[in-house]
Order: C-alpha cells, then structure tokens, then sequence
C-alpha cells in the first residue's frame, strides 16, 4: 500500500495550466470516481482550488513511481490534456512528504497567502466530497481529519492567519492605489460565488456601499445581494453596469473568458478614462488578459495578487516557523498511526492465536480436572492469562516499535512476514478493513493495547 | 539678516520639509491608508493599519515638515521684502527675485493644499521643485538688477506675480501628473510593492491636479490680462503688435490654451485618466519653455 501525492500549485504552474486541470465542484464527484476506478487505486480526495490541483490516493501498486504513473496518466484522461502540459509543473509525493505536505497546506503555509484560514474550509469541503463519492477509505479519512486539527490548531495557536493577507485585503490594497474613497465606488460581482464573497465583504467591511450583483441564477444574485446590502440585476445586463462601475469581482464558473477586449473597449471609451479596477478570481479565468492592455484598466488575477501578498507574508514569518512545527507535529501523529496499523493485524491475529491456544488447554485441563472448584479455576484462568500475556508482550512491543520506527519499510515488512512465519498466522487481509492502533499505542508501552481502529486525535474535528 | 542671510535659511527649510515627506513616505507602513488628516488619539486601530508607535513617529514627522515648510515660507516671505526694501526695486528685476516668488510661490501652493489633503509624496516632489528653483535663483544672484521705471509699475508687478503664482499651482498639477503617470505604470507593471502603496491613490492626484489648474487658470488669466492692459496701455516702448507677436507672449497664449483645454476636457467632457496627466505635463513644459525662448520685448536692460 502507497499512499501518493500528485499536483500542481500556483508556486510553479502558470495559471493557464492550473486551469486546464481545475476541477469545479460541479466536476468533482465525477473527478473522484474517475480517479478511484484507475486499476490499483483503493481511496482517493482531490484537492482542487484556484490555487492548486491534488490527488491524493491509496494505491495497491508495488511503488510510488507506478503509483505517479497511474494517477499522470488519469490526469491526461480526465482532464483531455496531453502530459506535457502539466508534467514540467507536477510534483508527486509519497507517504510522509505527501503527510507532511497536505498538512502545510491546511494550515495556510502553502498557500498563495499565506495564513489564509479559506483553504481549511476547502480541506474540509474534499474529505466530504471524497465521502459522499465513496472513494474514501480509513487512511485518507484519517489522513484529512487530522489535516483539519492540525489546520485549526495553527489558527487558534499562531498569529499566522491574524490580519491575513487575504485576497479581499489585496483587493482593497490595490483599490486604494486607485480610489481615493472606497465609500464612492461601486463593486459589480460577476458570479455569486463563495469566493467573490468573501472578496467584497472585506471591500464592505472597508466602506464601500454600492455593491451589484448579477449572476447567471438570478435568485442567487438576489440572496447575495441582500446579504451583502446591494442590488441584483440580471446577468445580460452586467456589460451595461460596467458603465457605472469602478471595481469589479468576477467568480464565475464559466469555462470560458465572459469579457472580452471587445466588449470592453467601446465602454471605456464611453467611461472617458475613468478606471476601470478588475478582479478576476475565477479558475479557468473569466476576463481575457487582453482587456489589461486597454488604457485606464487594470486587471488582476489570482497570479497577480502574489505580489501583493509577498511583503506581508515576510512579515509573518516568525508566526510561519511556529505554523510549521505544529503541521510537523500534527503530521507526526498521522504518520505514527498510519504506520503501527502495518502491524495491527499481525498483534491482532498472535493475540487471537495465543488466545486460542490458552482456551484449548483450558478446556481439556477441565475435562480431566474436574473436581476443581470455581475459586480454583478463577486462579488458573488468572495465571494462564498472566502467562500468556508475558509472552505476547515482547514479540508486540518489537512488532509496534519496528512499525512505527521505519520508514523505508523494508525492516518493517521482514519482521511483520517473520511473526507471520513463526506463529503460524495467516497474510495480512486488505488494509481497508485492517485495525490500526491508537497513537499512545503506537510506541511501545507497557500496557496491552485494544486493537480497535482509533484514529489519532480527530476527536473534536467536525468534517 | 540680509536677504541673502534669509533666502539660504529658508531653503535649508524648504529642503529640511522635503527630507521629512520624504521620510514619512518611506517611514510609514505600506498597508497605512493616505489620510487627510490624522485619526484621534482614541480612535480604535483596524487591521492592517500600522502600530500605534509607528504611526504617531511619521505622523510626528509629517506636523515637523509641516512646521518647517510654514517657517519656510514665512522666511521666504521676509527675504523677498528684505531684496525689495534694500534694493528699492520689485523683485522681479532681477532673475533671482524672479525664481526666488517662483520658488515661494511653489512651496505656499503645496502648504496650501496640505491643509485639504496630507500627501507627503506631492509635498517631497513640490518642495524639492522649489530648493532646484531657489538654488537656480541664487546662481543668478549676481545676475543684473533692471532699473526700467516698467518694472516700477504695479500693473506690471501683478501681472508677474498673478503668473508666477499660477506657475506654481501648475507645477503642482505637474507633480501631481508625473506621480499618477508613476502610480499609473505600477498598477499596470503590477509592481505594487512598497513605493505603490506609498504613493496617493490615482483618484487623489487627479483630484489635487485637477484643483491646482482650477485656481492656477485664473490666476494665469489675470496675469495675462494684465499684461495686455500694459501693452495696450501706450507706456511700453515698443508697439503693441510687437509683444502680440513676441515668443514669450506666444507661449503664454499657448500654455493657457493648454489649460483651458484641460479643463474642458475634465469638466465638459468628463475626461479622466492617463490622456489629462500628459496634458499636464505638457502644460509646465511650454511654460518653462517661456524661458528658453529668445524673446524681443519681455527684456528690460
């Protein structure tokens, strides 16, 4: 079992390529049970922002490079996209770098900004997708569980997320760099999405108050536009509102640019070199890079907005080392559970034999001791648990520490296939229905464990 | 003090003023809002906004400029009358009166404009205008002084005042116009690092601009009218045909039509952006050329 990362990021992918591989909501569930039908693959989430594209999986296959293969090749199905679009920008990752990786990225340190608490919300959004598509399995669910405790541990115990640069914060950075006075522009929100939301709240929070609205669903345009204080008009009627508009928010889910040079043109000359501020974070983009070249437009995209964002973020990076070692940690805990539950069914299977061997010996004992009272039996039945217990006890802490002490695997498997060998027991079922131990357990203790599957401190997560 | 004493002091002043607009630019936070005037003590600090230390330092530094410019100007003020009272001639008999109301007039139109809008960019540009303009003045300080009774006439001093004045405010616009054209490419570049969040917002240069050529129009018409009340007036030497074709007479013509035009094409045609800031630029260009042009009839040896 290999558990693999493949995807790319707005650190090396140029937004054209991020959006060829975007995956929207409406596209997930299809997404998701593409990925898990590809052969050898048991759980798999994916992780699709305007920032980053992600497979995570479980696979069957024999390493990590078969794995890579199987999900590249997905991705060229899926997406219709030949290889060599994306290859140059896609990293892939494997059991404790693929861990470790979704953790930063949870927390908001691999974010575009960085500390961003959105991204958490959208950790949550895949393991509920990946939920409602059936591709999950123990190991991812555990694997995001613990991605989201470790994402809100670094926002309640860091500064990192405080006063984050956040791409409505952006917004309103450079919209002061070009409006004097926030309270007399007007915002126009080209799709009622969460993110545009989100973006021109914090344009409200920082006193503009002409908000419109126009979505291809009107009666969304509606709600948000009471949420929001502002107006709704109708989608057709966007172009026309632009005439009176000063900064604009586009979110669509279009697949294709909804305004264009062409469009735009005659109405900047009709707006007589007002400026024209355009937002665009949608993924693919909704606003042709060719609109930037008109005079008095200034359009930024979700690529754009880094270089806003980089001063900021360096100021942060005190509270950045803090996030990280909390991401560690939190990784660390996965890892040690995800690893003892190599050994999970090895210490179940010698504890159900020993058992059986214990309650064999007893049965006959009483067939031929039968005279014995209740007391006396009470006292074999002590003695011979004690017993039992002593034996098990070594072979179970060596299986424990060999399991969550490796990571290559390699002396893990030999110990794990000599308990097999030497106690008789039958090969390891499937990992989906394998027990895994609790974290405490996970390093050797003196006390005998209960093999229930317990996933480590995922207790007060909500999905 | 000789007036010489008080020009050097008050450009120590003026340069003094421009280092600490500049400062404040650099010193403040790149995330601080442009405010026009500075919040109340109480006043709760939102996010983003710089820490209360860092801000009462700049804004400390902004009220110092302030102060230093104001006893600048009055400096300023005290060294042109001292030049009048020990030379008994209008200052603008010599070149170096001539830049020195230049200079002042420059520095009393950003004083002005401060009260309305707190922008230490414009201030460090405007200021720094003034000390090249006063230096220039004082290299000609030797330069000779005119004793043409023209010069003695009130008309003539307040048509020189009124478009020296006027040139101030312009200079102004023009500072204003070449920080938009900068602001402008950065929005553009998408290089909004520091120097972009330090600067004013496009709006506000085009509104400081845009008021500066509002009051420098009137005062450039005035100054225009009064000269051609003096060369209509019969006390001038040569004839009025002769200054209506003068260069400099030209190039004024030239320079108000520019405005004027300016100003149709914002108020009338409702103009903003990019195209009126070269046309500020282009305004102060021909009104500096006045100076390089030869001319026949503005020369009173």
């Amino acid at each position: 079992m290999v558990l693999v990362l493949v995807g790319i990021s707005h650190h090396a992918a140029p937004i054209a390529v991020r959006e060829r591989l975007s995956c929207p909501d409406s596209l997930l569930p299809g997404a998701l049970t593409a990925a898990a039908a590809c052969p050898g693959v048991q759980e798999a989430a994916i992780l699709s922002t305007c920032n980053r594209m992600e497979i995570y999986a479980v696979t069957e296959t024999p390493d990590a490079a078969t794995a890579y293969a199987l999900l590249s090749a997905h991705l060229v199905r899926f997406y219709q996209v030949p290889e060599a679009t994306f290859a140059p920008y896609l990293y892939r990752k494997v059991d404790h770098e693929a861990v470790s990786h979704l953790l930063r990225v949870a927390s908001g340190l691999d974010s575009l900004v960085l500390g961003e608490a959105q991204i958490l919300g959208q950790v949550r959004t895949v393991l509920k997708a990946a939920e409602e598509a059936g591709t999950l399995g123990s190991t991812l669910h555990t694997l995001f569980q613990q991605a989201i405790s470790g994402g809100k541990r670094v926002h309640t115990e860091t500064a990192l997320g405080r006063g984050a640069f956040s791409i409505g914060r952006a917004a309103v950075d450079l919209a002061r760099g070009i409006f004097d006075d926030l309270s007399r522009a007007t915002v126009l929100i080209l799709g009622a999405g969460k993110m545009s939301e989100l973006t021109v709240r914090y344009l409200v929070q920082n006193g503009v108050h002409f908000v419109v609205v126009a979505n291809r669903t009107y009666e969304k345009a509606v709600t948000l536009a009471e949420r929001l204080g502002g107006k709704a008009i109708q989608y057709d009627l966007f172009a026309e509102a632009l005439l009176t508009t000063d900064i604009v928010i586009s979110s669509t889910a279009a697949p294709h640019p909804i305004l264009r040079r062409e469009m735009l043109a005659p109405i900047m000359r009709r707006r007589r070199g007002r400026p024209l501020f355009l937002i665009d974070i949608a993924m693919p983009r909704d606003i042709d890079p060719d609109v930037a070249d008109l005079e008095n437009v200034f359009l930024y995209n979700i690529d754009d907005l880094q270089a806003v964002v980089v001063e900021e973020a360096k100021e942060r990076a005190a509270e950045a080392v803090r996030a990280e070692a909390i991401a560690a940690d939190e990784a660390a805990k996965f890892l040690a559970w995800y690893r003892t539950r190599e050994a999970a069914p090895v210490i179940t299977q010698l504890r159900d034999r020993l058992e059986q061997i214990r309650q064999d010996d007893l049965a006959q004992l009483r067939a031929r001791l039968g005279h014995l009272s209740e007391r006396e039996w009470q006292a074999i039945e002590t003695a011979t648990r004690a017993m039992m217990n002593r034996v098990a006890r070594e072979p179970i802490l060596r299986l424990k520490q060999a399991s969550s002490e490796t990571d290559s695997g390699t002396a893990r498997y030999d110990l794990l296939s000599a308990a097999r060998e030497i106690f008789g027991l039958a090969a390891a079922s499937n990992h989906h229905e394998a027990g895994a131990l609790p974290p405490e357990e996970a390093a050797p203790a003196e006390t005998d464990a209960p093999d229930e599957p317990v996933p480590p401190d995922t207790a007060e997560v909500t999905p | 003090m000789t007036s010489a004493t008080w020009t050097a002091l008050a450009f120590v002043l003026y340069l003094a003023a421009a280092v600490c607009f500049g400062a404040v630019l650099f010193l403040r936070s790149p995330a601080a809002p442009h405010r026009p005037h500075p919040p109340a003590p109480s006043s709760s600090q939102g996010e983003g906004e710089p820490e209360e230390g860092a801000y009462t330092l700049t804004e400390g530094i902004s009220r110092l400029g302030l102060l230093l410019l104001l006893g600048g100007i009055l400096v300023h003020f005290a060294a042109i009358g001292a030049w009048c009272v020990t030379t008994h001639r209008s200052p603008f008999a010599s070149e170096f009166g001539t830049f020195s109301v230049l200079a002042w007039a420059i520095a009393l139109a950003y004083a002005i404009f401060d009260f309305r809008a707190r922008l230490p960019a414009v201030g460090a540009v405007a200021l720094s205008v003034a000390c090249i303009i006063l230096f220039w003045g004082v290299a000609h300080a030797r330069g000779p002084i005119e004793d043409n009774p023209v010069l003695k006439s009130q008309l003539v001093s307040m048509h020189v005042l009124a478009i020296l004045a006027s040139f101030g405010l312009l200079a102004l616009a023009f500072g204003c116009a070449a920080l938009y054209l900068l602001q402008h490419r950065l929005l553009k570049s998408h290089r909004v690092g520091g120097l972009f969040r330090r600067l004013p917002s496009l709006q506000t240069l085009d509104t400081v601009a845009y008021h500066s050529v509002a009051y420098a129009l009137p005062l450039l018409t005035l100054g225009l009218l009064l000269g051609l009340v003096e060369v209509f007036s019969g006390r001038l030497s040569s004839p009025p045909s002769a200054w209506l074709r003068d260069a400099h007479t030209i190039a004024s013509g030239v320079t108000w039509l520019l405005y004027v035009f300016y100003l149709a094409a914002r108020l009338g045609a409702g103009w903003r952006g990019v195209r009126l800031q070269y046309i500020l630029l282009a305004g102060l260009f021909v009104a500096l050329a006045l100076y390089a042009v030869p001319t026949s009839t503005h020369r009173f040896h």
